[in-house]
C-alpha cells in the first residue's frame, strides 16, 4: 500500500481537487482492492486498476452528492471546499504554487475531461492504458483528449483575455 | 501531407499515439512548415503547462492507512466468497459490507472493536447502501463493473458454475 498510496492519493486529489475527497477516494478505494484481491489479474497494472477504482468512485460520488440533493453540481471552478477546517500549511503551500489560471482551467473541465487529462499527460499512459482505466474505446480516449485539450486552451484563452491570470 | 491534414494528427504525435507511417509523415510535414512546427510547440507547452500545475508530489495522509486496516479487520474471505455466490450481483456490495461488519462484531465481540473503527466502516457501508438504495441505475451498473469484475460476476451468476 505504501508503494501505490502515494501514487493513487496524488491521482485523487487531482480528480477532486481537494484533500478531504481525495481521502475519502482513496481509502475506499484501497478497502475495495483488498476485498476484490481475487480478481486482480498478474501481469496488467495494478495502479491502472486502482486509478479505474478511483474515478468510477469519483464519478459515483458526484452522482450520488446530485441525486441527494437534486440540484446542479457545484461548479467545479468554485473553490467549495475552501471553507473546509482542515485547511493545513501544507496544503495550503501547495496551493500557492499552483500556476493559478491553469488550476482554475483544470478545475473547470468536466470529471471526464479531468481524469483523460490526467491519465494522458500526467501519468502518461497510453490511450490503451486509459481505455482500460476508463472503461471506453480508444477512439473514445481519443476524442475526449482531444476535446479536453481544445476546452482546456478555451479556458486559458479566457484566462489571459479578463487578465485574472495571478 | 498538407497542413489540414496535419494539424488534426498533432495531439495523438505529442502523446505518440500515431502509426509509425503517419508518424513519420507529420514528423516530415513538421520539418518544413513553420506554422505546423509552432502548433506542434504549442500542444508540447499545454502538456508542460498541465504538468507543472499538478507537479507537486502530496504525501498521502497516514491516516488514510490506519484507517484501511481498521476497515478491514473481521474480514472474512469465505463468508464474503458465500454471499457472493448466494446473492444476486447488484446485491452483492452491499451484502458483502454487512457480511464484513457482522463477521467483524462476531470476531471481536462489540466490546472490542475499537469505537472509531466502527464507526467509520459502518458510516462508509451505509453511505454507499443509501447510494446504491436511493442512487440511479446506472450506478448499481458502475458498482458491479468495478467491484464485481468479469470473473467475480460470472461465477456469481447463478447456474454460472
Ligand atoms: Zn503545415
Amino acid at each position: 500500500m505504501a508503494k501505490f498510496g502515494r501514487q493513487t492519493y496524488n491521482y485523487a486529489y487531482r480528480l477532486c481537487g481537494n484533500e478531504a475527497d481525495a481521502r475519502d477516494l482513496t481509502q475506499e478505494a484501497f478497502i475495495r482492492v483488498f476485498r476484490a484481491w481475487q480478481s486482480f489479474r498478474p501481469g496488467t497494472s495494478f495502479l491502472a486498476w486502482i486509478y479505474r477504482i478511483v474515478t468510477n468512485l469519483h464519478r459515483d460520488e458526484l452522482r450520488r452528492r446530485k441525486g441527494v440533493f437534486a440540484q446542479p453540481l457545484p461548479d467545479d471552478n468554485q473553490p467549495h471546499e475552501q471553507a473546509a477546517p482542515h485547511h493545513d500549511p501544507i496544503e495550503a503551500m501547495h496551493e500557492r504554487q499552483l500556476s493559478a489560471g491553469m488550476e482554475r482551467a483544470l478545475r473547470a473541465l468536466t470529471p471526464e475531461q479531468r481524469s483523460v487529462i490526467l491519465l494522458a499527460d500526467v501519468e502518461e499512459y497510453s490511450y490503451q492504458q486509459i481505455a482500460d482505466v476508463l472503461g471506453c474505446s480508444i477512439g473514445t480516449v481519443r476524442s475526449r483528449l482531444h476535446r479536453a485539450r481544445a476546452q482546456l486552451r478555451r479556458l486559458l484563452e479566457r484566462e489571459h483575455a479578463t487578465g485574472s491570470l495571478g | 501531407m498538407t497542413c489540414n491534414d496535419c494539424r488534426p494528427l498533432l495531439t495523438d504525435y505529442a502523446h505518440h499515439e500515431l502509426d509509425d507511417a503517419q508518424d513519420a509523415r507529420v514528423f516530415e510535414h513538421l520539418q518544413e512548415c513553420a506554422q505546423c512546427r509552432a502548433a506542434a510547440q504549442a500542444e508540447a507547452d499545454l502538456t508542460d503547462s498541465i504538468r507543472y500545475a499538478y507537479s507537486d508530489d502530496l504525501e498521502m495522509p497516514q491516516s488514510i492507512v490506519a484507517n484501511v486496516r481498521m476497515a478491514m479487520r473481521g474480514y472474512s474471505p469465505s463468508l464474503l466468497e458465500r454471499a457472493r455466490a448466494a446473492l444476486r450481483p447488484a446485491f452483492i456490495a452491499p451484502a458483502a459490507a454487512v457480511v464484513l461488519i457482522v463477521a467483524g462484531a462476531l470476531r471481536y465481540g462489540p466490546g472490542m472493536l475499537h469505537p472509531a473503527s466502527s464507526q467509520l466502516s459502518s458510516s462508509y457501508f451505509v453511505r454507499q447502501h443509501v447510494a446504491q438504495t436511493l442512487g440511479s441505475p446506472a450506478s448499481d451498473r458502475s458498482w458491479s463493473a468495478y467491484v464485481l469484475t468479469s470473473e467475480n460476476a460470472r461465477s456469481a451468476q447463478p447456474g454460472a458454475q
